[in-house]
C-alpha cells in the first residue's frame, strides 16, 4: 500500500506543476502588446471607413435624398420609411464597428502618448475624433470618455455637448505635441491615408475642427465664431487634398465598401434607386453628373422618395452606378473648400475668397467625375456663385453643391448639414405633385413619422441591453442638440 | 435491462470435466423464460460435480448424467432451478424471473462494472441488442425514449448530429452534451458541423461520436448525475455515455455473425402548403419583363390569382418562346423532387477464444444515400474493430482497436451566399410557387428554359442546379482504443494501467458555382446577380491521449462489513490543428481548386493544445449487501484555467439501501450529493490579436490591403480570473421490481445548482469587445425521471411489455452579474434568444404587435397593418415540459413485436422556414380571408390623446402580401416565426422472427432470425408548426445556440427496411 501511495504521490507533483499547465495562450495569435503602430493603424482605418462608406452612407445617402429603396426588392425599406429599430443590422452595424475600430484607435493613442510618439498620437487623434463626432451626430449622448476600456465594462454615456468640447480639446492636445520630437516609429506605407505625410495630418485635423465648429453655428453660435475665427485668423493649414482611403481593387472585401456590401455582397445590385430628389435636381440643371450616378443616360423614370409600392415596373427606375475604386473620403478637398466658403462668408473673415473657394469645390468634384465643372460655375452658369445675393443664397448655393458632392458615399454628412442648414429645402407637396420643385426634400411616400424626417439613429440592443448605464433609448424624431 | 454476465459460464466451461460413468446418459432439453422464449446460455450444472455445460443460442442443452442427478439451472436474473434426472431422456424447464435481479451490474468509472443495488444514483443500462432492433446509422437514435431524463434530438438524416442533453442545459456553452467513453477511454465527440449559428450557409456534419459501430455494442450505459460522473471529472460534468463493445468468450470455438440489412428512404415531413394561389406577386401573374414590359412570370412566390385552370404562358421568353402550362395546382410539387433513399448495412463479426484468451473482429459496412436527389447527402461508413484479451495467473492484457472512415456529403443549409459558395437547395426549393412542376425542372443542361439565364425567376435559382453544382464533403479517418494491464498485486489489490488513444484526421471540401448571367439574358436583364462561385479546402488533426492508473482494493472488514477502495490518477493531453483556406470569385468554371481564383485566399490555421491531470479516490463501504456507502474525491488540474486557479477539488457522496428483497420483490432507495467542476475552454485567459477585418454591413475589408497587412485586438476579451464553475447536485430515488417483475419501477428526483457557470458575457459594443469569458450565470435544474415498466400479459407463448419513461427538467437562470437582466445567446431576423433571471436558460424575444390596454391591436391608420411594441417581448422558452417515451414489446413463439412512440411537449424554437414560405405565399397562413381585403380584427388607431377609434383601413391586396413579410408587417417575426416545437413521434416498428432449430438445424446455422422494420414512421405536430419536424436542425452540437431553430433544414425521412441476422 505504501507503494500505491507514493506512486500516486509522485503522480500528483508531477502534474501540478506548474510550467506544465502553462500552456494556455494561442499559439497561432499576436497579443494586443505586441501590435506594433504600423500594424495596427492600417486595419484602424478601414475600420472608419467601413463604417462610415458601408452603413453610414447607406442610411446617409437615403436620408439625404440621393436615393430611394428600389420598388423591385426590398432591403432598405426601413431605412426608407423611418421604421429602423435599435436592432436593425444596418444601423446597429455602425455603432459596433465604430467602437471596434475605435478600440484599435485608442490602443495607438495609449500607446502613443506613454511613449511619447507624437506622430502616432496625432494620427490615432485625428481618427478617434472624426468617428466619434459622426458617432455623436447620429446618436446625441454617446460613451467617450470611458469607451473602449478594458477595465470597464460599463462605459457611461457623455452629453452630446460635451464630447463636442472634447474633440475639440483632444485635437488641441494633439496639435500641441511637438511633431519633431515624436520618439520612435514613423508613420509611412502603413498609413493608408497620407502615406505617413504629417503636415497632411496637421491639416486633417485643422479641417475637422473646423468641421465640428461649424457644426454648432444654430446651437452655440458664439463657440462656433469663436472657434472658427482663432482657427482661419491663426492661418491654421487646412486640408488641400483628400483625406481619403484609396487603393481599394474589384475583388471581394477589397473593395470599395458601399460597393462592396450593396452591389457585391447582396443577392440583387438594384436595391438603390435614384431618388427623384437629388435626379431631378440634377436633370433640372442638366448637370452631366446625372448620368454617371445614375443608370439610363436620363431616359428612365426616378423613384419619389420612399415609393417602393410603385406599381411600374422595377426596371423603369434608374438605379445607382457604384465602383468598387471609388475612395472613401473622410473629408475630401471639396468638401474642405466648400467649409471654407462658408466659414468665411459666415464670419466674414475674407469673404472675398468666398467665391474662389465655392468654385474650386464645384470643379473639384467635377474633375473626380472626369468632367470639366467650369462652365457650370462660370458667369449665368446653372451653379454661379451669388456673389450679390444674400448670405442664405450664399449658404444655400455652398450647401447644396457641397450635397451633391457628397454622392456617393458621403450622404450622412449631406443629412446632418441639411439638419444643421435646412438647405435643400423641404417641399411642401409630394413629389408626385405638378408644382414640386426639383431638388428639395421630400417625406418618404411609406413614411411612418407623418411629416416628420428622422432626426438620429436609435441606440441598439447590444449597448443597452448589456451597458446599466445606458440611457433610455431616445426616439428618433428628436432631434440632435446641433440641430435648432 | 440485462447485462449478461458470461464469464461465470466462462470459468465453468473451463473447469467443466465430464465424468464418464457407466449409468450416464445423455440429458437434452430446452431452457427457457416463463413465456417460454429460449435461453441462450444458460448454466446446468450436475448437482455436486463439477460437470456443467451451457445452453446455446436456442436455449438448448445436451449433458450427460446418471440417473437421480440433480441438475442446477441457473441464468442470470432467474431464479435458480434443481431437477432431479428421471427416467427421461429429455427435460425442458421454465425459469421464472428473479425480482431481485442480484447480478444486475453496470459499468462505471475505468471500467469497472459494479452492482447496480450498490449505486446511490441513477443509471441506465440499454443492451446492445435493443440497439439494433432497428437498424440505424447512428446507435443513440434509438435511445431515444427508452432512457428517462434523457433529451435526444436526432433527425433521421444521414450523417447528421446527434444531440444528447442529460437532466437539462447546463450552460450556454459548447459543453452541455454528455462525455463518451468507450471501454474506459474517454472519445472525441465533437461535431463537425459548420461553427456557424448565423443564418448564411451551414451544414450538419455530424459529431465525431457517429464513427462508433451500433453492432460492436455490447451495452450503453448512461450516468446521468452528478455523482455518477464524479470519477470522470469535469469533461463528464453534464453526464456520461459508458459504451462497452463486444468481446470475445475464452474456451470458444469461433462464431461468425452476419448482420445485413437494407433499408428504403422517403422523405418525412415537408412543409404543409397553401393549395389555391399559384405563381405571381400582389395579386397579379406577370411581373416586369426583361424589356420593362407586362407579360413574363418571372417571380418566386405564390402571390399570383387563385387557380383557374386555364391554359397559360410562364417563364421567361427565350429565343421568343415561353413555356406553357395549366394554371393549376400541384399538390405535391415540393414532395416529388426527393427521391427514394437507401441504407445498405452489412456487418461481419468473428469471435472466440482459447483458455486463458480471447477475440473479437468486426467490420461493418454502410452505405447510404438520402432522400436528396444526386448524392449529395450520401454516407460511406466502413469500421473495424478488434477487441482482444489474454489473461495469465496474476497478470491480464487487453487491447482494443477501432478504425473508422467516413465519407460524408452534406447537404448545406440556411441562407446560402452568392458571394461565395452559392445558394442552399432548401432555400430555393420553398421559393418554387405552388403549381410549378418542381420535377420537370430537373434538366438544367439541355431544357433553355431551366438554366440560370433563362430560370423563370432571378431571385432563387434553380434546386437541381443548385444541389448537383454547390456541394460539400467532409472526410474522417478515425483511430481510437486502448491498452490496458492489470496485475493482482495481491489477492485483493489490483493495479491497473490503462493508455488509450483517439486520433482524428479529416477534411472538408465544399464548393460553390459561378453563375454569369449571358449579358442580355432574361435575369442578366432582371438584375439577378452573379454567384461568383468558391472553394473552400479545411484539414483536422485531433490527437487525445489519456493515461490513467488505478489501485482497486476489495476486502471483507468482517461478517458484516465490505469495503472496496479506489485510488487512480490521470493525465490527458489533447491536440488540435486545423487548416482553413478558401477562395472566391473562381475563374475557370466547374474547376473546384484553390487554385482556380486571382483573389487573395482567406486562410486560417490553429493549433491547440490543453492538458488535465487528476487524482481521485473512491471508497464504498457495504453492510450485510444492503446498505452501500459511497465516497469518492476527485483534485483536477487543468491548462484552461490561469495558474493559481487551475486547481480544483469536488466530492461526491452517496447512499444506497436496499430495504425489500424477496423471491417476489425488490426495492432499493438512494440517496447523494455531489460537486462537479467544470473548466473554462481553450485560450479564455488572454487577450489576442487577429488579422485585421473591417466590418462593412454585407462585406468587409480585408487584409493584406494595399500590399500591407494589419492586426487587431480580437473582440474576445481575455479573463484571468476565471474560476472553476461548480455544480452542487442532490439526487433521490429508488428502483423496484414487483410482483415477479411484472412490475418495476425507477424513479428520481435531482436538483442542481450551478454557481458561477462560465459564460461568454457579452460586453457593451462601446468596450470595443464583444465577449468576455467568465463566472456570469447561476442557474439551477431540477426534475424528476421516471422509468416504469409493466407486464401486462404473459402466457408460455406470449408476453406484452409495455416501459414508459418519463421526464421533467426544470430550469431556471437564477442571477446574472449585476444591473443585467438578460444575455442574448443566439438571435436572427429581429428574433432573440435570451437568457433573463427567472427565466429557464433560452427565452425568445421580438417586437410583437401593439396591444392597447383594452386589448386591441393598435395599427398604422394608413395602411391598417399592426403597429409594433418598442420593446422586445417575450415569446416563450425553447425548454420541454416533459419529455416521454412509450416502448411496447410483444412476443408470441419466436415472433416479436415491438413499437416506440417518443412524446415531446412543449418549447418554442426559431422557424425560418416558416419566414421564407411567408415571403413566398407558400404557407397556409397566407390564404387567410381568401386573401381578400381584410380589417386586422380588434384593431384601432392610436387618437394620440390617449384614445381609440376603430380601425376602418383593410388591408389591402397589395399589402396582404406584405403582411406576412417583414418588411411590411415588421411583428410578424415575432408572431409566426417562432413556433410550438411540441411533437408525438412513432419513432419505430419492428416485427423480427426467430427461426427455431427445427428450422435451422441441418443447415449449419447457430441462429438465424429476420426482422422488418419502419423509422420515424409517424410525426404528429400542433397546428402551429405545420412547417417542419421539430428535430431536425441546421446546426449540429450540443450548444445551447442549436435550440434557437432551423434555418432551411433539411427534411427528415422516413425509413422502412429489413435486417437479416445470422450466425454459425
Amino acid at each position: 500500500m505504501k507503494k500505491v501511495i507514493l506512486t500516486l504521490v509522485i503522480f500528483a507533483m508531477l502534474f501540478s506543476c506548474d510550467s506544465q499547465l502553462d500552456i494556455n495562450r494561442n499559439p497561432d495569435d499576436l497579443t494586443p502588446d505586441d501590435l506594433a503602430f504600423a500594424v495596427e493603424l492600417p486595419g484602424s482605418i478601414t475600420a472608419v471607413a467601413g463604417v462610415q462608406g458601408a452603413y453610414w452612407a447607406i442610411i446617409g445617402g437615403i436620408w439625404s435624398q440621393m436615393w430611394s429603396q428600389s420598388p423591385g426588392s426590398s432591403q432598405y425599406r426601413i431605412v426608407d420609411n423611418y421604421t429602423l429599430g435599435t436592432t436593425d443590422a444596418i444601423s446597429t452595424g455602425g455603432w459596433l464597428n465604430a467602437y471596434d475600430g475605435l478600440a484599435d484607435i485608442r490602443n495607438i493613442k495609449r500607446k502613443a502618448l506613454a511613449s511619447e510618439n507624437w506622430n502616432y498620437y496625432l494620427i490615432s487623434t485625428v481618427l478617434e475624433t472624426y468617428l466619434s463626432q459622426m458617432l455623436t451626430d447620429w446618436y446625441g449622448d454617446i460613451p467617450y470618455s470611458e469607451a473602449n476600456d478594458r477595465l470597464i465594462f460599463q462605459p457611461h454615456f457623455d452629453d452630446a455637448q460635451d464630447v463636442y468640447d472634447a474633440l475639440v480639446r483632444d485635437l488641441d492636445d494633439a496639435l500641441g505635441r511637438n511633431l519633431s520630437t515624436s520618439v520612435g516609429d514613423v508613420p509611412g506605407v502603413d498609413d493608408l491615408v497620407f502615406g505617413g505625410d504629417m503636415p497632411s495630418w496637421v491639416k486633417f485635423a485643422n479641417t475637422l475642427k473646423l468641421k465640428i465648429f461649424l457644426r454648432q453655428t444654430e446651437a452655440r453660435p458664439a463657440v462656433a465664431q469663436a472657434g472658427i475665427t482663432a482657427l482661419l485668423n491663426s492661418n491654421a493649414p487646412l486640408l488641400d487634398i483628400d483625406a481619403s482611403l484609396t487603393g481599394f481593387v474589384d475583388a471581394p472585401n477589397l473593395s470599395n465598401p458601399l460597393y462592396e456590401s450593396d452591389k457585391r455582397q447582396l443577392n440583387t445590385s438594384l436595391n438603390l434607386r435614384a431618388s427623384t430628389t437629388m435626379y431631378s435636381y440634377l436633370a433640372d440643371n442638366s448637370d452631366a453628373r446625372q448620368n454617371l450616378f445614375y443608370t439610363g443616360n436620363g431616359l428612365l423614370n426616378s423613384v419619389d422618395q420612399g415609393d417602393y409600392n410603385n406599381p411600374a415596373g422595377p426596371n423603369t427606375f434608374a438605379v445607382s452606378i457604384l465602383s468598387p475604386t471609388t475612395p472613401v473620403y473622410f473629408i475630401s478637398l471639396e468638401e474642405s473648400l466648400f467649409m471654407q466658403a462658408e466659414a468665411r462668408e459666415r464670419y466674414s473673415i475674407n469673404a472675398a475668397a468666398a467665391k474662389a473657394l465655392y468654385d474650386a469645390a464645384v470643379i473639384e468634384n467635377f474633375n473626380k467625375w472626369g468632367l470639366n465643372g467650369a462652365s457650370y460655375v462660370a458667369a449665368s452658369g446653372v451653379y454661379e456663385y451669388p456673389s450679390a445675393g444674400t448670405f442664405s443664397d450664399k449658404l444655400k448655393a455652398i450647401i447644396t453643391q457641397k450635397w451633391v458632392a457628397s454622392y456617393p458615399g458621403n450622404g450622412a454628412e449631406a443629412f446632418f448639414e441639411w439638419q444643421r442648414t435646412g438647405i435643400p429645402a423641404t417641399s411642401s407637396v409630394p413629389q408626385s405633385d405638378a408644382s414640386y420643385v426639383p431638388g428639395e426634400f421630400a417625406v418618404s411616400v411609406n413614411g411612418v413619422l407623418g411629416t416628420g424626417f428622422p432626426q438620429r439613429l436609435l441606440y441598439p440592443t447590444g449597448e443597452t441591453a448589456r451597458n446599466l448605464n445606458a440611457p433610455a433609448v431616445v426616439p428618433i424624431t428628436t432631434p440632435i442638440w446641433w440641430n435648432q | 435491462m440485462k447485462v449478461k454476465n458470461y464469464y461465470s459460464l466462462l470459468v465453468l466451461l473451463m473447469f467443466g470435466i465430464t465424468s464418464v460413468l457407466a449409468q450416464e446418459k445423455t440429458i437434452s432439453g430446452i431452457i427457457s423464460d416463463s413465456s417460454g422464449i429460449p435461453l441462450p446460455g444458460a448454466t446446468v450444472l450436475v448437482k455436486g460435480t463439477s460437470t456443467g455445460t451451457s445452453t446455446d443460442f436456442d436455449g438448448k442443452y445436451s449433458i450427460k448424467a446418471n440417473q437421480g442427478a440433480i441438475l442446477v439451472i441457473s441464468f442470470v436474473g432467474y431464479n435458480t432451478q434443481e431437477v432431479r434426472v428421471e427416467s427421461s431422456k429429455t427435460i425442458n424447464l421454465q425459469l421464472s424471473e428473479n425480482a431481485q435481479a442480484l447480478e444486475e451490474v453496470v459499468v462505471t468509472a475505468f471500467g469497472k462494472t459494479k452492482q447496480k443495488r450498490s449505486l446511490g444514483y441513477a443509471a441506465t443500462s440499454v443492451s446492445g441488442e435493443k440497439l439494433t432492433e432497428v437498424s440505424t446509422l447512428n446507435p443513440f437514435e434509438s435511445l431515444s425514449g427508452k432512457v428517462a431524463g434523457l433529451d435526444i434530438t436526432s433527425p433521421n438524416q444521414p450523417g447528421a448530429s446527434t444531440k444528447i442533453i442529460l437532466r437539462g442545459f447546463s450552460s450556454t456553452r459548447a459543453v452541455n452534451g454528455p462525455l463518451y467513453v468507450i471501454d474506459g477511454t474517454p472519445i472525441s465527440s465533437a461535431s463537425n458541423s459548420s461553427s456557424s449559428t448565423g443564418v448564411g450557409r451551414s451544414f450538419d456534419g455530424g459529431t465525431n461520436i457517429n464513427d462508433l459501430d451500433a453492432n460492436n455494442i455490447e451495452s450503453i450505459n448512461v450516468l446521468k448525475g452528478g455523482a455518477a460522473t464524479a470519477l470522470y471529472g469535469s469533461r463528464a460534468s453534464s453526464g456520461a455515455i459508458i459504451i462497452t463493445t463486444k468481446k470475445g468468450r475464452s474456451g470458444e470455438k469461433v462464431k461468425v455473425e452476419i448482420n445485413s440489412s437494407l433499408d428504403f428512404l422517403e422523405v418525412a415531413r415537408i412543409p404543409h402548403l397553401q393549395q389555391k394561389f399559384g405563381q405571381g406577386w400582389n395579386g397579379v401573374d406577370y411581373s416586369g419583363l426583361p424589356a420593362g414590359g407586362i407579360g413574363a412570370t418571372n417571380e418566386n412566390g405564390s402571390w399570383g390569382p387563385a387557380f383557374n385552370g386555364q391554359l397559360r404562358v410562364w417563364g421567361q421568353i427565350v429565343d421568343n418562346a415561353q413555356q406553357t402550362k395549366l394554371y393549376s395546382n400541384l399538390e405535391d410539387n415540393i414532395k416529388d423532387f426527393y427521391d427514394i433513399g437507401h441504407t445498405y448495412t452489412n456487418s461481419v463479426r468473428l469471435s472466440g477464444g482459447s483458455n486463458n484468451s480471447d477475440f473479437s473482429l468486426i467490420f461493418t459496412k454502410i452505405d447510404t444515400d438520402g432522400i436528396i436527389p444526386t448524392d449529395a447527402d450520401a454516407l460511406n461508413r466502413n469500421t473495424l474493430s478488434l477487441n482482444t484479451g489474454i489473461s495469465g495467473e496474476k497478470f491480464r492484457l487487453r487491447v482494443n482497436g477501432n478504425y473508422a472512415q467516413t465519407r460524408q456529403n452534406a447537404v448545406n443549409t440556411g441562407q446560402g451566399n452568392n458571394a461565395g459558395e452559392g445558394e442552399t437547395f432548401m432555400q430555393e426549393l420553398l421559393q418554387i410557387p405552388r403549381g410549378v412542376s418542381v420535377v420537370d425542372l430537373a434538366d438544367y443542361k439541355t431544357n433553355p428554359f431551366n438554366n440560370n439565364d433563362n430560370f423563370y425567376t432571378p431571385y432563387s435559382r434553380n434546386p437541381y442546379w443548385v444541389i448537383n453544382e454547390n456541394k460539400t464533403n467532409l472526410s474522417r479517418e478515425r483511430f481510437y482504443g486502448n491498452i490496458n494491464l492489470s496485475y493482482d498485486l495481491s489477492t485483493n489489490l489490483v493495479g491497473t494501467l490503462q493508455v488509450g488513444a483517439d486520433i482524428l484526421n479529416g477534411g472538408r471540401h465544399s464548393h460553390g458555382a459561378v453563375i454569369n448571367y449571358t449579358p442580355g439574358s432574361p435575369n442578366a436583364l432582371l438584375g439577378g446577380t452573379n454567384n461568383v462561385g468558391g472553394v473552400t479546402e479545411t484539414t483536422n488533426q485531433n490527437k487525445f491521449y489519456e493515461s490513467f492508473l488505478t489501485f482497486d482494493y476489495n476486502t471483507a472488514l468482517n461478517e458484516n462489513f465490505g469495503l472496496e477502495a479506489q485510488l487512480g490518477g490521470s493525465m490527458s493531453n489533447n491536440y488540435g490543428s486545423r487548416l482553413f483556406v478558401s477562395v472566391t470569385n473562381l475563374d475557370i468554371p466547374n474547376f473546384y481548386e484553390i487554385s482556380n481564383s486571382a483573389v487573395t485566399p482567406n486562410t486560417a490555421q490553429q493549433n491547440t493544445h490543453s492538458k488535465r491531470y487528476s487524482t481521485f479516490g473512491a471508497l464504498t463501504l457495504s453492510y450485510k449487501e444492503r446498505i452501500y456507502l459511497n465516497l469518492t474525491g476527485r483534485n483536477e488540474w487543468v491548462s484552461t484555467l490561469a495558474i493559481g486557479k487551475n486547481s480544483f477539488f469536488y466530492p461526491a457522496a452517496n447512499l444506497s439501501a436496499v430495504v425489500l428483497d424477496n423471491s417476489k420483490h425488490f426495492l432499493k432507495v438512494r440517496g447523494g450529493y455531489a460537486s462537479l467542476a467544470n473548466a473554462p475552454g481553450l485560450y479564455s485567459t488572454e487577450s489576442s490579436a487577429l488579422p485585421a477585418i473591417a466590418g462593412a454591413y454585407f462585406g468587409t475589408i480585408n487584409f493584406p490591403f494595399n500590399g500591407i497587412n494589419s492586426f487587431e485586438i480580437a473582440r474576445e476579451l481575455g479573463n484571468i480570473n476565471i474560476e472553476p464553475e461548480y455544480t452542487d447536485e442532490y439526487e433521490i430515488g429508488f428502483e423496484g421490481r414487483f410482483f415477479n417483475n411484472r412490475i418495476n419501477a425507477d424513479v428520481a428526483y435531482y436538483h442542481k445548482t450551478t454557481d458561477g457557470s462560465i459564460i461568454n458575457l457579452l460586453l457593451p459594443n462601446s468596450t470595443g469587445y464583444g465577449s468576455v469569458v467568465g463566472n456570469y450565470l447561476d442557474l439551477e435544474n431540477k426534475g424528476v425521471e421516471v422509468a416504469l415498466g409493466f407486464v401486462p400479459l404473459k402466457t408460455d407463448n406470449f408476453s406484452w411489455n409495455l416501459d414508459w419513461t418519463f421526464a421533467k427538467n426544470k430550469n431556471k437562470v437564477t442571477s446574472l452579474p449585476e444591473g443585467i437582466d438578460e444575455l442574448t445567446i443566439n438571435g436572427a431576423f429581429n428574433i432573440n434568444f435570451k437568457a433573463v433571471v427567472g427565466e429557464p436558460l433560452g427565452v425568445f424575444y421580438g417586437r410583437t404587435p401593439l396591444i392597447n390596454d383594452a386589448g386591441q391591436t393598435v395599427v398604422d391608420a394608413n395602411t391598417g397593418i399592426p403597429l409594433q411594441t418598442t420593446d422586445e417581448q417575450a415569446l416563450g422558452n425553447s425548454q420541454r415540459d416533459f419529455v416521454m417515451g412509450l416502448q411496447n414489446t410483444l412476443k408470441y413463439k419466436n415472433f416479436r413485436l415491438s413499437f416506440a412512440f417518443d412524446w415531446k411537449e412543449g418549447g418554442q424554437m426559431y422557424s425560418y422556414t416558416s419566414r421564407l414560405l411567408g415571403f413566398t405565399g407558400g404557407s397556409i397562413l397566407t390564404t387567410y380571408n381568401n386573401r381578400n381585403p381584410f380589417i386586422v380584427p380588434n384593431s384601432v388607431n392610436d387618437n394620440g390623446d390617449g384614445t381609440y377609434s376603430e380601425n376602418t383601413t383593410p388591408i389591402d391586396y397589395n399589402s396582404i402580401t406584405g403582411y406576412y413579410s417583414s418588411t411590411n408587417n415588421p411583428s410578424t417575426e415575432a408572431y409566426n416565426h417562432v413556433i410550438d416545437k411540441t411533437f408525438i413521434r412513432l419513432r419505430d416498428l419492428s416485427v423480427s422472427y426467430n427461426f427455431p432449430e427445427s428450422l435451422i438445424g441441418k443447415s449449419g446455422l447457430n441462429s438465424l432470425s429476420i426482422s422488418l422494420y419502419g423509422r420515424n414512421l409517424m410525426l404528429w405536430t400542433p397546428k402551429g408548426n405545420p412547417y417542419v419536424d421539430p428535430e431536425v436542425t441546421s446546426y449540429g452540437g450540443n450548444d445551447l445556440t442549436t435550440e434557437f431553430g432551423e434555418f432551411s433544414a433539411n427534411p427528415a425521412q422516413r425509413t422502412y427496411g429489413m435486417a437479416l441476422k445470422m450466425s454459425f
